[in-house]
Order: C-alpha cells, then structure tokens, then sequence
C-alpha cells in the first residue's frame, strides 16, 4: 500500500510546481503530477522538476509502479490513470476539461487500498475547472484536499471551481501546501 | 546569454519599456504589434519564448494561438500572456496545454525577471543531429 499525492496544475504551474517541490521534504508516498503542457516540453519539465525536488522525478509510463518517495509525471496526450493493482495506465479517451491527460480523470481513478492509506489532493493555479470534480471523488474517499489560494495563482480558474465546489480542505499558498503535506507524510 | 524574446503587443511604449527591462537580463527583444506580423515572424522561423497580448487591432492573442496550432507554428515554443485582464476569460478554454503562465499588467519588474527565467528553463533545446 502507497500513500498517494495527486497535484494537478495549468498555466502558471510550471513556476509554481518548483517552489512546491523546493521546500518539500522526501515524501512516504507517491507523488503524481498531472501538468497541462505540450508534449515538446515533457522533457525539460521532468528534468526542471528534478532539479528542485529531493525525491527522483520520472515520466509515469504505461504500468508504472507507485513507489513511495518517488514523483511520476503525466505524459502529455494521453489520461493518466490508476487501476486496481495500483499501477499507471496511459489511454487515449476523449479530452475531460479541454484537456488530455485531465486531472479530474486521473484523481476519479483513484480507488482506497486500505483504510490507513493516506491519499491527498491538490489542485494548482490555471485556466479552466479541472480537478474540482477531482478533488470531490477524493475527498469522497476520505482524502485531504488543497487548493491554491488567489494571491499566488497566476489564473484562480481551477482553485476558484474546487472551492466553489466546497471541496477544499485548505486554501493555501505554495510553501503552507509544502508545509502540511510534510506534516502529513514526511518520511 | 543570447535570448530572443517575441513580445506581440500593439503598444509601443510598453513593447519598449519591456525590451529595456529584459536588456537587463541580455534578453533581445523580437517586437510584433499586429497577428499578422507575429504570424510573419513564426512562419519566418521564430521559435522560442512568446509573450503575448489579449487585446490587439485585427485578432485578440487567443485566436493568434489558435492559428499558430492550426498552422502547426506552435512546436517548440513557450507562450505567455502578458496583458491587462485579470482572468482569462472562456477564450483560453481549449489552450491550457499551451498558455505556459498568465502576467498582468502592470507588473513587478523583479517578478517578471524571475517568471521570464522560469519560462525560459523549459524551453526545449534544440533537435539532436
């Protein structure tokens, strides 16, 4: 059983993501970053991330395992999804959101494996609604839920529509989501 | 560092006031005041960081996105926004994957600086031989 972090960012996420991932500790669980970006950028973003980041930083692929301390990264163009032996499964189904890989889908894929698992959301700066309903399917299962607050957003679009929602646990900045996902799992 | 930035916006004072804050950071400035002309320059090669403006004369920074997805111009390059609104708006439905970061006007010259080199990290390098 891994703990699990599901972050979903948009524009403005790619600035935000390292000042997150500076100041966040090594993790007991795995980290799975669902970012909007082009696919050309795949590449620098993971190795951008790794320089900021002190657990390794990979480009999740299809069956990718979830491995505790460890950062997966969705691939561009394809949803992102986790199935029940707890492992990455990359599809090409429609565009959720405008967008492929969507966080809602990715986060909506989310099963409990056991009542101690901790499971975590958080939903970044960009345009757009996604991960609201993301963060309603965790939050359902008894995860913790985070979104961005207004003055550290570069566009408040998908913090707004979870908060909105009322599926937002905490509405914070950058360093305080850092700050109690390592009170919640620090290694 | 030689760093060309392509900076689309129909306002002269502030397409040069944003050249002088990035000549600071040996960044060139690539200026383009109209879609037309932006379009110009990307057909003509430009490949790189793209700052650009909503509102313009002939098309809004949206629909020059559009047509830059469209004419397969958008490989390789990084956009921001940089303009007055405060929120997108629904014309930026469908452009997540492309719009890397939002700035508005005005702005903090040191936060701008640090968002612009942020930007530029990602920027892929250039194709392997």
């Amino acid at each position: 059983m891994v703990n699990l972090v599901l972050i979903g960012a948009s524009t403005g996420g790619p600035k935000v993501l390292p000042e997150l991932f500076a100041l966040l500790p090594p993790l007991e669980a795995c980290i799975l970053v669902v970012q909007h970006m082009p696919q050309y950028i795949n590449a620098s973003f993971i190795s951008t991330l790794g320089k900021y980041a002190a657990m390794p930083v990979v480009l999740a692929r299809e069956r990718s395992a979830l491995e505790t301390r460890r950062i997966l990264v969705a691939p561009s163009g394809t949803h992102c999804t986790i199935d029940s032996a707890h492992r990455i499964r990359l599809t090409i189904d429609p565009e959720v959101n405008y967008v492929r890989p969507a966080v809602d889908v990715t986060m909506q894929s989310v099963r409990r494996a056991t009542e101690r698992q901790i499971i975590a959301g958080v939903v970044l700066t960009g345009m757009g609604v996604d991960g609201a309903a993301g963060l309603r399917h965790l939050k359902g299962l008894g995860g913790i839920t985070f979104a961005q607050d207004q003055a550290s957003s570069a566009v408040f679009g998908m913090p707004a529509a979870a908060i909105k929602m009322g599926v937002a646990d905490y509405v914070l900045n950058p360093p305080q989501i850092a700050h109690e996902l390592a009170r919640l799992l620090a290694a | 560092m030689n760093t060309k930035i392509l900076v689309v916006d129909d306002n002269v004072e502030f397409r040069t006031m944003v050249a002088l804050l990035l000549s600071t950071e040996s960044i060139e400035v690539v200026p383009a005041e109209t879609a037309k002309e932006c379009l110009q320059i990307m057909r003509e090669g430009f490949r790189g960081l793209i700052l650009m403006d909503v509102h313009m004369p002939d098309k809004d920074g949206w629909d020059i996105i559009r047509m830059l997805v469209e004419e397969h111009l958008i490989q390789g390059n990084l956009i921001c926004m940089l303009t007055g609104d405060l929120v997108p708006g629904t014309k930026g439905e469908g452009l997540q994957e492309y719009v890397f970061n939002y700035i508005t006007k005005p702005f903090n010259p040191q936060t701008f600086i640090q968002t612009i080199r942020n930007a530029l990290s990602y920027l892929p390098g250039p194709p392997a031989a």
